[in-house]
């Protein structure tokens, strides 16, 4: 029988009344309830030059486009414009069209969908590449010398001491 | 765990292979119903995924005109 485990990352006892029901943007209905409705609010605002402004700034640091999109609509649900699902079902389409945003800017990017298996061969790689490198420069791992230290034992010198 | 979906919502969105929309053509024989009896819309067009597809398909050749 399994023995019971603490549940680290539950939810504290009564936080879900430390704000008033429906007080929450996600707790009432959303703005835009249907995919067109979000479709057209996400085509409005992605295609202003402030937007294409900072987003390719944030593609130029290096940050892959699927998390950017799934930011962007994890956003949308907390201030109650769409449901999760609406985000869920136009996610795809943000990607495409922040794609196209770059593309049309001529820059380079990491749009995410590559496979995360690469990572773990750029480690390989990378730990191949190290231990080469150590057997280059002749570095050997030094075992540090013990030194034999005798220790000293005081006689006792007092008046109570043993004698011999 | 998957914390972040949109890489397998890409993935999973197959927009080549999209139906395009058929215009539903009335018939014009006597016995044909002169309106659809179903008030549900039975086009593939309207499923909420499809649009979505529809919309990127627009995005994808825009871009693909742009690469060349």
């Amino acid at each position: 029988m399994a023995e019971p485990q603490p549940l680290l990352d539950a939810p504290i006892p009564g936080m879900a009344l430390t704000a008033e029901l429906g007080g929450r943007p996600w707790q009432s209905p959303a703005q835009y309830p249907t995919v067109d409705g979000a479709i057209e609010y996400y085509m409005s605002r992605m295609a202003t030059d402030e937007f294409a402004d900072s987003l390719l700034e944030v593609m130029e640091m290096g940050i892959p486009l699927t998390t950017l999109a799934n930011t962007i609509q994890m956003s949308s649900v907390m201030e109650g414009k769409h449901s999760v699902d609406v985000g869920m079902l136009v996610m795809p389409m943000l990607i495409e069209m922040m794609m196209l945003i770059g593309d049309s800017a001529g820059i380079e990017y990491d749009n995410g969908l590559t496979e995360l298996k690469d990572d773990t061969t750029n480690d390989a790689v990378l730990d191949n590449i190290r231990r080469k490198l150590k057997e280059k420069i002749g570095e050997k791992e030094e075992t540090p010398e013990v030194e034999d230290v005798e220790e000293e034992i005081e006689e006792p010198t007092g008046l109570m001491a043993r004698r011999k | 765990m998957l914390t972040n979906p949109a890489r397998q919502l890409y993935i999973n969105m197959d927009i080549e292979n999209l139906e395009q929309p058929v215009d539903d053509k009335p018939t014009g024989g006597l016995l044909s119903p002169r309106k659809s009896m179903s008030t549900q819309p039975t086009s593939v067009a309207s499923q909420p995924a499809v649009r979505v597809g529809q919309h990127m398909l627009i995005l994808r050749k825009q871009r693909e005109k742009l690469n060349g």
